[in-house]
């Protein structure tokens, strides 16, 4: 294959821009899908995906393409996950492209996200082609978002591509400026093999199927290779490109996109990021850029009916085996019972596992309240790294704590800077500064504690700033904070699934709201139930949940039997999801609606 | 279907909508004829076929709406057929639920020659701020003479109707209502905490905040002060809601409460054949046409599971204060007084059954407490819960 005739590319776009629905026009306008085989978002994997209508991350594929200048191009899309939990993931199928789409929705302009992408692109000194997308919508104004565009790349009006993906126009334009303008691929295929993995997936039947971008040297059956980063040895049984099916082929070389099969069977032994090289060149150097990944959030998963704690084993190992990102331990909580504690890339992470474990392997799960990672210093001088709140040692053990820390940025159209001032300092934001992108949008820079972050503040920015501001983050490191734990009482007992790690002056309001949420949610009982919030044996909030004096129908008769009996059993169904803490019921939904913004 | 079992006969008929009530009923007296025509054909219908037909009957039930708007000449055109297609008991017991009004009056002597042995009249309260609260149509006086001339018509078995919890009511007013009652010395008495029922106007009122319903603490403090009160005068408590003088307790609920079959007549009333329950549509329009096509108008049917049965049998069970018996409990004895144990000073819950405060063990039976009566709902939720679907 002549490198020169192959294009690795991929598309960035924030959620919602339509970066599913332009790649669908894309595959349509090359062949490379029927019209049979069309249906909508067809790179997205998921249903949830689908049904969402966001791309956590698409399928790569080839695409045959045949220009105006007549030759036949070979077209490789690889795909960015549109979300900040998945920012190193972004950056290895970056690291796989020599060009990007940028593709803005018409009446939504630049966001965040996109913008970060887009730098993570520059970086990797892609070659970007700006794409105004959805031009076919009413009241939008195209020329705002080209100044936008013009500011931020500070490329030529005439360099921007307009397109709607929904009604197709602007399409060939696309292919074409791909062929034109992005470089093809080089690497020498006579050097030492040399592979970026920028994906992997897992096939019940193949084990882990590698997505890789062969940067230099070749890879064929039979070969030995060795991933770098594990430094294991495995022969290639098969390798191929992707179109809607894998096609078998007899070698990949430099320039060149994939998969490969080498009997792996976990994702987690083909890192994303991760080099694969020669084993017969062990001395090969890895490409750079690759990264541990290591969880941000964690939760307590845990199952609503005990007897499904085998079936929820079973799904986080299948699950797994698919997600290298996903970290799990069994847990035990004495108020939720056998369960596991779950990391997470961040919360959108979270949601999407917790969401395929109930839909996907028909799971019910209770989870707790979501935290992040403590680095606690004991006073007899020893460092615990702790993510579950009920292992904190007693406060008297323990000498400083250290939190993790966020660099973020959130761009916003700069009516809004003051309604995030003073979101920002609510969550212990520390101001860093102000730029000015053009006229009318700014990009914040703020330093955040993380567990400031991962609740809702992203909620909050929407709502403050009308669905206008975007947000973005990245990792910046530990600081020491002074956090307490804050356990909450039921009738006098600890619950250990509903203890927090808080701000030490948010513990109060916490305490309060926790309280008063719970006393909503526990149904009354014969006897009266006290809740409370307490930090270090201290009771800093209370509410009560008053006892029933009387709870009884006046008449059944005839008709009234069938309703009496149908509302009991639907409150026995609902007993099956409370959890029996002491002597106190409490519904699951308790664990979650803590978090929920008022 | 062998035995004797309860028939009921709703007549959906009122001469105005109380606003507390949600029971069917319209005020189209129009239709009352053929309505008539339509139930005889109902009736028919049911007697010819299986699971009712041919089987008789220990009670009778003319329930409504207002039975009592109808003459004692188209009760007649009722009764008669009805006797012939089904047999009633020997001394099967026959209520007729009437109101006060003064012109359905002036027909008790003539009901009471029908064979009807019981009369259960919609008092509700003798204290007028009630009665207006709750826009019934008669006031103090006509239910005071309603009683007499029931007395004066030969029903020696009467029960009277009486709702605490009114909005605005206060014990004291309740207190009256109740001596005023017993002065009559009826045989039998319902007393109903009022429920604010979804659709009804006086729901409405309470949603939009005119009327403040009844504090929960009052209406116990009522409950309790109606159980003690009757109690006093002799009445025995022998369901939730419903007193009577020894010997007067009324068949026809018990037979709900019983599990028996019951064979219900009339727009939106419910059967029973033991494992079949279904329902009339509730719509005198529709309970029209659908009779005179298909001689019945059945809106649904269900049919029992084994554990629906078991938490029929319960919630039936414990609305009657000689409770459930323990043999053939749809769960361990011992599992429902941990369940319902009651906490000490501390907060812990106590272990043995003996503080359980709810429910009752004695005499081979399981039973609600005076506490547990107050707390039915959340008692048969709790022991619903330890019922098994084997």
């Amino acid at each position: 294959m002549a490198k020169n005739t192959i294009r690795n590319f991929c598309i960035i776009a924030h959620i919602d821009h339509g970066k599913s629905t332009l790649a669908d026009r894309l595959l349509e306008a090359t062949g490379a899908v029927t019209r049979f085989e069309m249906k909508d978002q067809v790179l997205d994997s998921m249903d949830l995906e689908r049904e969402r209508g966001i791309t956590i991350k698409m399928h790569p594929i080839t695409m045959e393409y045949k220009a105006r200048d007549g030759v036949t191009y070979l077209l490789n899309l690889i795909d960015t996950p549109g979300h900040v939990d998945f920012t190193y993931e972004v950056s290895r199928s970056l690291a796989a492209c020599e060009g990007a789409l940028l593709v803005v929705d018409a009446s939504q302009g630049i966001e965040a996200q996109t913008v970060s992408n887009l730098y993570l692109a520059i970086d990797n000194n892609l070659e970007i082609i700006p794409i105004i997308n959805k031009i076919d919508l009413p009241n939008i104004d195209v020329d705002a978002i080209k100044h936008q565009i013009i500011d931020l790349l500070g490329c030529k009006e005439q360099e921007i591509l307009l397109a709607s993906a929904k009604a197709g126009t602007g399409i060939e334009e696309v292919l074409e400026a791909v062929v034109q303008r992005i470089p093809p691929p080089h690497g020498e295929v006579d050097a030492p093999t040399r592979a970026l993995i920028f994906d992997s997936v897992f096939n019940s039947y193949r084990g882990a199927v590698a997505h890789v971008r062969v940067m230099q040297g070749r890879l064929y059956p039979d070969q030995m290779i060795k991933f770098h980063s594990t430094g294991r040895t495995f022969q290639v049984q098969e390798v191929g490109i992707l179109r809607l099916k894998q096609i078998k082929k007899d070698r990949l070389e430099a320039g060149e996109t994939g998969y490969l099969i080498s009997g792996v069977k976990e994702v987690r032994d083909t890192k994303v990021g991760d080099t694969i090289i020669d084993a017969a060149f062990p001395d090969t150097e890895p490409l750079p850029g690759y990264r541990d990944i290591k969880p941000m959030v964690f939760s307590g998963l845990f199952p609503s009916v005990a007897e499904n704690y085998e079936d929820l084993r079973s799904a986080l190992e299948k699950l797994k085996l698919n997600d290298s990102s996903l970290f799990y331990e069994p847990e035990t909580s004495l108020a939720l019972g056998f369960g596991f504690r779950c990391g997470f890339l961040g919360l959108l992470h979270m949601e999407i596992v917790q969401e395929r474990l109930e839909r996907e392997y028909n799971l019910d799960l209770v989870s707790t309240v979501p935290n992040v990672e403590y680095h606690v210093f004991t006073t007899r001088g020893e460092m615990l790294v702790m993510d579950n709140p009920a292992n904190l040692p007693p406060a008297n053990d323990i000498d400083h704590v250290e939190e993790p820390y966020i660099r973020s940025s959130i761009l916003t159209p700069s009516e809004y800077i003051g309604a995030i001032m003073s979101i920002s300092r609510e969550r212990r934001g520390i101001y860093i500064n102000t730029e000015y992108i053009d006229s009318q949008r700014v990009n914040m820079h703020y330093e955040f504690p993380l567990a400031e972050v991962i609740f809702d503040f992203y909620d909050k920015l929407k709502s403050v700033t009308r669905g206008y501001a975007s947000f973005d983050y990245e990792f910046l490191g530990f600081r020491e904070g002074p956090v307490v734990k804050l356990d909450i009482l039921l009738n006098g007992e600890a619950v250990d699934a509903l203890s927090v790690i808080v701000h030490r002056d948010k513990a109060y309001e916490w305490g309060r709201r926790v309280c008063e949420k719970l006393r909503d949610l526990i149904p009354r009982q014969q006897y009266e139930v006290a809740i409370q919030a307490a930090v270090g044996g201290k009771v800093i909030a209370r509410e009560t949940v008053r006892p029933l004096r009387k709870n009884v129908t006046a008449k059944c008769y005839g008709g009234d039997i069938t309703r009496k009996r149908k509302l009991l059993e639907k409150q026995k169904e609902g007993k099956k999801r409370m959890k029996q803490l002491g002597h106190v019921e409490i519904p699951q939904e308790a664990f979650l609606a803590v978090l929920k913004a008022d | 279907m062998t035995g004797p079992a309860a028939l009921y006969l709703h007549i959906p008929f009122c001469a105005h909508k109380c606003a507390y009530c949600d029971f069917y009923s319209i005020t189209r007296r129009e239709l009352l004829p053929p309505f008539i025509d339509a139930l005889l054909h109902e009736m028919a219908f049911y007697s010819e076929n299986p699971p009712f037909g041919g089987f008789s009957v220990s009670t009778l039930y003319l329930g409504g709406g207002t039975p009592s708007l109808l003459t004692p000449a188209q009760w007649k055109k009722i009764l008669l057929p009805l006797k012939d297609k089904f047999t009633l008991v020997q001394d099967a017991e026959i209520t007729l639920e009437a109101n006060p009004g003064t012109a359905e009056m002036a027909h008790l002597s003539a009901y009471r020659r029908l064979g009807i042995n019981r009369l259960s009249l919609g008092i509700q309260s003798f204290q007028p701020a009630d009665l207006a609260r709750l826009s019934r149509l008669h006031n103090t006086a006509e239910a005071e003479q309603a009683i007499r001339l029931a007395r004066k018509a030969g029903f020696d078995n009467l029960s009277l109707d009486l709702i605490f919890a009114v909005p605005g009511q206060t014990v004291d007013a309740w207190r009256k209502t109740l001596d005023q009652a017993l002065a009559f010395q009826p045989e039998h008495l319902s007393c109903y905490s009022l429920t604010i029922e979804p659709g009804t106007p006086l729901h409405r009122q309470v949603q939009q905040g005119q009327v403040q319903p009844c504090d929960e603490e009052l209406e116990r403090e009522l409950f309790i002060l109606t159980q003690e009160t009757l109690q006093q005068a002799g009445y025995e408590q022998y369901e939730i809601s419903n007193y009577s003088l020894p010997g007067f307790r009324s068949r026809h609920n018990q037979a709900y409460w019983s599990g028996y079959p019951y064979l219900g007549l009339g727009p939106s009333a419910h059967s029973f054949d033991g494992h079949r329950r279904w329902w009339n549509v509730r719509d005198v329009d529709q309970y029209l046409r659908a009779v005179s096509t298909q001689g019945r108008a059945v809106a649904d049917t269900e049919t029992l599971t084994t554990e629906q049965k078991k938490i029929e049998s319960v919630l039936l069970g414990l609305r009657r204060v000689e409770g459930l018996p323990l043999a053939g409990l749809p769960f361990q004895a011992e599992k429902a007084a941990a369940a319902l144990a009651g906490i000490d000073d501390c907060g812990r819950p106590f272990q043995s059954s003996a503080d359980n405060k709810l429910i009752i063990q004695a005499n081979d039976r399981l039973a609600l407490s005076r506490e547990g009566l107050l707390l039915y709902n959340y008692v048969c939720e709790k022991l619903c819960s330890l019922i098994t679907s084997t």
